[in-house]
């Protein structure tokens, strides 16, 4: 059995031992129209866990889920983990564990130069059974990056279906028909704009990761939360009363409910119609420029294919033939964030008017 | 004869507007491959060799024919050093249509490579560590090295 495999029958296995063991909450969501079941093994990780995706809860689901994530951690469900089925040479590169093909994957996420405050989790996944588990070493150890973007990997596993959907680090901002990715690395004001958008009355599909469907070209939301550094917030002040304080909140980022404050602005997919990318300049207006498909591809792809990757191969000729299609600008951010707002909502309507 | 190949476990590219992303999966690192160094990437990678790439080229651009060939061969071991490609022979790569002759300037410009670390920190929470032997792994072993003294 390759290490993959054995990870994803160990710590399924033990995920189905932790739900009977304690009083467990199952919830249904909708994300891409795919439905998901995820079942929640003792009361502290669906607060920490579920709240980003509380906007795509289905209460009323019908028939059965198309997938299904378990979720444990020991220190709640007093189930430990099985003794590591692997060894150091089976764990590659972003932790991700040997052995993993078309079907079973298992990854580890933790920093181990930093052992006391690392999240100690794995994910296991196996598309052919529809079926991940994700356990946590103790819920006091999800970092805020995952409260704010939970389950990411299982999501990333089982959503993705190249080359017609995937999931790429990027937000998504539309205006009434027309919309554009706002692609870049963290620190570029990708955030800062999304989140502007939204205040200002536009539709976003999410600030940091998007389920991208390329044929059809829209991006659907997956998390309802955005993330800000504090700094940031001075810039979006009619954000202030969505930063959520339940412990989505610690002092790198701040994590903003925007799908809780503003629901229809993020309950539909945003049409990609453009590719955008954000980068502060020190002084002047802020000014939508034309961009090559060249820098769109610098932009979006790398920082997609380290924190997602899959096959990567595939990957980056889908990005690339987006970068081919749509056109590109450079949104230089030099004044508040309402000039970019407003740059945006030019470039929408002239991009309805064509 | 020179011959080189790429990795694809360890290295994917696409070529766009006349310019070559290149990503390094296994370092976290990414690089642009502008001016004519596209064109001369995509000869390497068919060609499978420094020679025949250079050779091809140089019939493209017959009045600079020696510069050419310089920069191929100089491009080459740039692009050997930094891994993304390897020395030695290796599977055919199929034809495809160019996606950098169009943009072929009629003037040679060497090649441009210009290499990016940003995403070095996704690569950094690398788990891989000598294992403790009774608790398996994870758990790293317990730190050895020489006594301290006070």
């Amino acid at each position: 059995m390759s290490p993959a495999r054995a990870g994803f029958a160990a710590f399924t296995r033990a995920a189905a031992e932790a739900l009977a063991a304690t009083e467990s909450l199952e919830r249904r969501i909708i994300l891409g129209g795919a439905s998901i079941r995820i079942r929640c093994a003792g009361p502290a990780l669906p607060d920490l866990l579920l709240a980003a995706l509380d906007h795509a809860r289905d209460d009323d689901p019908s028939g059965e889920a198309d997938v299904t994530f378990d979720v444990f951690d020991t220190r709640t469900s007093g189930v430990h983990p099985p003794r590591f089925p692997w060894t150091p040479r089976d764990v590659g590169a972003r932790g991700e564990i040997a052995g993993g093909d078309g079907d079973v994957r298992a990854l580890f996420h933790g920093d181990l130069l930093a052992p006391e405050h690392d999240f100690r989790a794995v994910s296991v996944f196996s598309r052919r059974r529809a079926h991940g588990a994700l356990w946590v070493l103790s819920p006091d150890r999800v970092p805020w990056w995952e409260r704010a973007a939970p389950l990411r990997t299982l999501l990333h596993w089982s959503l993705a279906d190249p080359p017609r959907r995937l999931l790429v680090h990027a937000a998504a901002v539309g205006g009434a028909s027309r919309g554009a990715l706002l692609i870049g690395a963290g620190g570029s004001g990708k955030s800062t704009t999304a989140v502007a958008c939204v205040e200002a009355g536009m539709r976003a599909a999410g600030d940091d990761y998007v389920l991208l469907d390329a044929v059809a070209s829209v991006a659907h939301p997956l998390y309802g939360t955005a993330k800000l550094a504090p700094r940031s917030l001075a810039l979006v002040p009619g954000v202030a009363t969505a930063v959520r304080h339940d412990g989505g909140c610690d002092a790198e980022k701040l994590v903003v409910d925007l799908a809780g404050r503003w629901p229809a602005r993020m309950a539909r997919p945003v049409s990609v119609d453009a590719l955008v990318i954000p980068r502060i300049v020190q002084r002047g207006r802020t000014r939508l420029v034309r961009g090559s498909g060249a820098d769109a591809l610098r932009a979006l792809a790398p920082t997609t294919i380290f924190q997602l990757p899959g096959d990567n191969r595939a990957l980056l000729g889908v990005l690339a033939e987006l970068a081919r299609r749509l056109p590109a600008y450079v949104l230089e951010l030099g004044g508040p964030p309402s000039e970019a707002v407003a740059e945006l909502d030019r470039l929408l309507d002239a991009q309805a008017a064509a | 004869m020179t011959t080189l190949h790429i990795d694809p476990e360890r290295v994917v590219h696409e070529t766009i507007d006349g310019e070559t992303l290149l990503i390094h999966l296994a370092s976290g690192t990414y690089f642009s491959l502008r001016e004519s160094g596209a064109e001369i990437w995509e000869l390497l990678v068919c060609e499978g060799s420094v020679e025949r790439a250079a050779a091809a080229l140089a019939e493209r651009q017959p009045t600079q024919a020696a510069q050419v060939v310089a920069e191929v061969r100089r491009l080459a071991q740039e692009l050997v050093d930094h891994d993304l490609l390897v020395s030695g022979p290796g599977p055919a790569v199929p034809a495809a249509p160019s996606r950098s002759a169009a943009k072929r300037p009629a003037v040679f410009a060497p090649p441009v490579l210009e290499k990016y670390t940003d995403m070095q920190y996704f690569l950094m929470l690398d788990p891989i560590h000598e294992v403790d032997d009774a608790a398996g792994w994870p758990t790293p072993a317990p730190a050895t090295g020489p006594p301290t003294t006070v």
